[in-house]
């Protein structure tokens, strides 16, 4: 991948083909874990009531069990005020992720698999930060980094280690993160 | 601002132990509370000074210094005010990616 740079009222980057498709298929699999694409903030243009019918046919219980989901919708309050706030917060927390998933992948489906660079307009920078952070977060947990010692433990892997794989696309979206970051600032 | 009561100096004599008798919830709503940014093994340090500079409008210097205590103290206050605010502060912290919670400034 060539860095993010500014070009007039846009970022671009250069992708290869494999990383449009590797984007694109991380960001399909956080889409699954937070209730599949389908499940996001009801289309614009309903009135209150339809609004309300739409979010209810959508509902989705995220498990906590699921360590990622517990890193990615963590505790507010340390004690029982807790649930009311997950009760109020969390399924619109859910979607907003969701609709920031679809513009990620809307603008990787306009490379047409890397043919044409990756633009990005200002309007969804924040939603690609917030997506990318969230598969680094995703792959932190496959690779059970949970504070400095795990993530140390990490960097002596063999080759044929399988996480060494994960730790490759782990520190690659390091990159891009950081990338998008600097061509921003 | 001037010219308003406060329960400490009210502005009638005797005024004073009709505040003293309110419920502690009415009280405890005054109290400001804090957002605290924890640490973790994860979030890359020019996000989370980005996310600083974005949600509360912090400048450069501020966002870094608050980073900079979040990472070497392993956490920070990064803002104060109402319940409502703060929970507002959280969801978006979360919304980044970062942990955040919330509790009454001591």
């Amino acid at each position: 991948m060539r860095a993010f740079r500014r070009v007039g009222d846009h970022l671009e980057a250069e992708l290869e083909e494999f990383e449009v498709a590797l984007l694109a298929s991380l960001v399909e699999q956080l889409q699954d874990i937070l209730g599949g694409p389908d499940s996001g903030q009801p289309p614009a243009g309903l009135d209150a009531f339809e609004r309300l019918a739409a979010a209810s046919a959508t509902q989705v219980e995220l498990d906590h069990d699921d360590p990622l989901i517990e890193r990615l919708f963590p505790a507010a309050y340390t004690d029982e005020r807790d649930r009311d706030f997950r009760r109020f917060t969390e399924d619109d927390a859910r979607r907003t992720r969701l609709d920031e998933a679809s513009v990620v992948l809307s603008d990787l489906a306009a490379t047409a698999d890397g043919a044409e660079p990756l633009r990005l307009a200002d309007d969804d920078f924040e939603a690609w930060v917030k997506t990318i952070n969230a598969l680094r977060l995703s792959l932190s947990v496959r690779l059970g980094i949970t504070d400095a010692d795990s993530l140390d433990a990490l960097q002596g892997l063999s080759a044929r280690d399988p996480r060494t794989h994960i730790l490759d696309i782990y520190d690659w979206l390091g990159f891009v993160l950081e990338s998008l970051l600097d061509a921003s600032a | 601002m001037c010219g308003v009561t406060n329960p400490s100096s009210p502005a009638q004599p005797g005024a004073g132990t009709a505040i003293a008798d309110r419920p502690a919830e009415v009280v405890q709503g005054l109290k400001e509370w804090v957002c605290i940014v924890w640490d973790d093994p994860v979030n890359l340090m020019s996000y989370v000074t980005h996310v600083f500079k974005t949600y509360f409008g912090y400048p450069r210097d501020k966002a870094e210094r608050l980073m900079m205590q979040v990472h070497s103290e392993g956490r920070s206050v990064v803002a104060s005010g109402s319940r409502e605010a703060m929970e507002r502060a959280v969801s978006a912290m979360h919304g980044y990616g970062l942990w955040a919670t919330l509790e009454p400034s001591e």
